[in-house]
């Protein structure tokens, strides 16, 4: 007699293949309900619980298991940890891409370092700290792995002024109002052998290297020696100290510094007459009316100066005011009749109907009334608790003008004119054209020399000998202009950085009567402005309240 | 010295569409043997009494004259005129140009601007004046 068929359930088995790890499922007597954790806890005991599942693979042999018939799948796979490198286009730093190993090898030191290897990356540029993580890594991650080290230029020559310089202090303005420059010693001398400049050479730099190893070479920093300049002297035991080698006012000048005779007045007037001093000139009085004065250094005039010219190779400081003619006829317009004239800076309490050009900076404490100023670069009216008005006349700088008040309630023409662009752009094109034009006349003269030049020796005669002693001299009078040319280019190149800046500032108040030029740009306001900045973006005037 | 203190400024010029015929007689009233080519204020050339002559048959105004030689004396400027120039500018040093014409062994110099700007001409006349009578 036939008993009833018994249900038959499968039986797993886990194998290896390779790497991949497969189950399979046989017809089996045995009645045990099969799950995803069985299978599971089944490769976990054949020794494969790290490696990667394939779920999909695993509903499948679940699906299958219910069929009760041989089936083979492949359900998870061994993988090995893996690295991919990344080397940045300027080869300063290599990120590494890092998967985990899922029962597969895991990264090894070695491992890393062949792969770096491949791809030339020096294994000195390797951090050992994300060495360790990347092989620690248990999922996925991004890491630099190695950097290079980027150059370190040295640094030009840098000159060290010894001695202290008047613009390191704030005037000190006492009772009678004075600027008391004097009794502040501001006003400095030195001695024969004093110490005037210190020089750090340049430094050479230090080289890089990018992570193919590759050396990055540094830029040496400009050296620049000790110009001579009169009255200093580089001392004998030490090539990068300047002495003076007399006794006057040390003054910076481009690579050293020159110490000027000094010439101390009372007053300048009909008893000193017109003055004409190279060197510095010291006025500890004032300057009269009709005075001329003419100082190849600075010039200080500790009290008031009226009507009167002064020029200055260096900085001009006033401590009193400046006028111009003291009694104008009511019925004419003012008359300028005071001149100021400084190749550096320009320092005074107020001025007034007065004339004045810096190379540098003007810096006015109370006011400049009915004045012309032109400075090349910057023009302060005000600073240090000054009033700081400027009230009719032309105020004209090559970059920055700073005021508290600007105009009046009296509605006078006023003009504010920062920056140049445009005659700075028109010169900047002559300069342009002369360059070009004496290029190629160089290259004309040069090419008619190399003909001569070339004959045959036998044919060269006293004609050509005169010919190629003209030529000669005409080439290097041709290199001589290119030369200057230069030098103007690249003072115009200056000029045009600093009107690329311009800005006119004021700090308290601007009146409607000013025009205001930026850049040629212009300003003309209808109301009373508060503190505010106007500039130009893109050639459009901006106004920006404070 | 630079060369714009002895050039010539005062100037009669030619433009490109001028016929040779027209030139020819041009060269036979004016002592110049140059005349610079202009065209919208702009120098594009030079043409000698020479290219003229170059470009026209001996028998032209004469009783040989045939019809090709007529034909001839319609042909423009632009077609004769020499375009390859040495150019100098007002600031041009006098000794340079003289180097320039020497050693060139050209008889006139332009002087044009930065747009090519015709502004004068520089003769081995001017340069001689120069030298004799400065």
């Amino acid at each position: 007699m036939n008993s009833p068929a018994t249900p038959r359930y499968p039986v797993l088995n886990i194998t290896l293949e390779e790497k991949a790890v497969v189950a399979t499922l046989d017809v089996s007597e045995d009645l045990a309900a099969i799950t995803t954790d069985d299978i599971e806890e089944q490769v976990k005991i054949a020794g494969f619980g790290d490696a990667r599942m394939d779920k999909n693979a695993l509903k499948k042999l679940l699906d299958q298991a219910q069929i009760n018939e041989h089936f083979s799948i492949k359900i998870a796979e061994l993988v090995d940890a893996s690295i991919a490198l990344k080397v940045s286009r300027d080869k300063m730093s290599v990120q590494a891409d890092i998967v985990a190993a899922a029962g597969g090898l895991a990264l090894t030191e070695e491992a890393i370092f062949q792969v770096l290897r491949t791809h030339k990356i020096s294994l000195g540029c390797v951090s050992k700290h994300a060495l360790a993580a990347a092989i620690t890594e248990k999922s996925k991650s991004t890491y630099t792995i190695a950097e290079g080290v980027a150059a370190l230029n040295g640094d030009d020559t840098v000159f060290r002024p010894l001695f202290r310089q008047i613009t390191e202090h704030p005037p000190i303005v006492d009772a009678e109002d004075m600027t008391q420059y004097f009794e502040t010693n501001d006003y400095v001398s030195v001695e024969e052998g004093d110490c005037l400049m210190r020089r750090i050479p340049a430094t050479a730099g230090v080289d890089g290297f990018d992570v193919t190893g590759k050396k990055i070479k540094a830029k040496k920093g400009k050296d620049k020696k000790f110009k001579k300049q009169k009255g200093s002297v580089v001392d004998e035991e030490d090539e990068n100290l300047l002495r003076a080698s007399c006794q006057g006012h040390p003054i910076i000048a481009a690579q050293g510094v020159k110490v000027d005779k000094v010439l101390i007045l009372v007053n300048a007037d009909l008893k000193s007459g017109n003055i004409d001093f190279d060197g510095t000139v010291i006025i500890s009085g004032q300057v009269f009316s009709q005075i001329t004065i003419v100082a190849s250094g600075d010039l200080h005039v500790k009290g008031s100066v009226e009507n009167a010219t002064l020029s200055a190779g260096h900085d001009l400081i006033i401590g009193g005011g400046v006028i111009g003619e003291s009694t104008p006829d009511i019925d004419e317009p003012p008359k300028i009749t005071s001149n100021l004239r400084a190749g550096n800076d320009i320092r005074a309490m107020f001025l007034n109907l007065t004339e004045a050009f810096s190379g540098h900076d003007i810096h006015v404490q109370k006011y400049a009334m009915n004045t012309n100023l032109t400075a090349k670069r910057d023009i302060i009216i005000g600073g240090n608790g000054g009033k700081g008005a400027i009230i009719c006349g032309n105020t004209i700088s090559g970059r920055h003008i700073e005021v508290n008040v600007l105009g009046s309630n009296a509605y006078l023409k006023t003009l504010i004119d920062s920056g140049s662009l445009c005659e700075l752009h028109v010169e900047e094109k002559r300069i342009k054209n002369g360059i070009k034009q004496r290029s190629t006349e160089l290259i004309q003269l040069k090419t008619i020399l190399a003909k001569i030049v070339n004959k045959d020796p036998e044919k060269i005669g006293s004609l050509v000998i005169d010919k190629s002693k003209k030529l000669t001299s005409a080439i290097a009078s041709v290199e001589g202009w290119l030369l200057t040319l230069k030098e103007e280019e690249t003072e115009v190149n200056n000029e045009l950085g600093l009107a690329n800046e311009a800005t006119v500032q004021v700090h308290k108040m601007l009146y409607p009567n000013v025009r205001v030029l930026v850049n040629d740009v212009e300003y003309l306001g209808t109301v009373k402005k508060r503190a505010c900045k106007i500039f130009t973006v893109n050639g459009n005037i901006e106004l920006e309240l404070e | 010295m630079d060369v714009q203190k002895i050039m010539t400024t005062e100037l009669m010029t030619v433009s490109p569409s001028q016929q040779v015929g027209h030139l020819h007689d041009l060269f036979n009233e004016v002592s110049y043997h140059h005349l610079p080519v202009v065209l919208d204020h702009k120098l594009i050339g030079i043409v000698s009494d020479r290219d003229v002559s170059h470009n026209l048959s001996p028998f032209v105004n004469t009783e040989e004259q045939r019809d090709e030689d007529e034909m001839l004396l319609g042909r423009t400027v632009a077609e004769i005129m020499s375009t390859d120039m040495i150019t100098i500018v007002r600031d041009t040093s006098i000794d340079c140009a003289s180097i320039l014409l020497l050693e060139n062994n050209i008889s006139c110099l332009p002087v044009v601007d930065d747009e090519f700007a015709l502004q004068g001409l520089l003769t081995w006349k001017d340069i001689l004046k120069y030298h004799v009578y400065s």
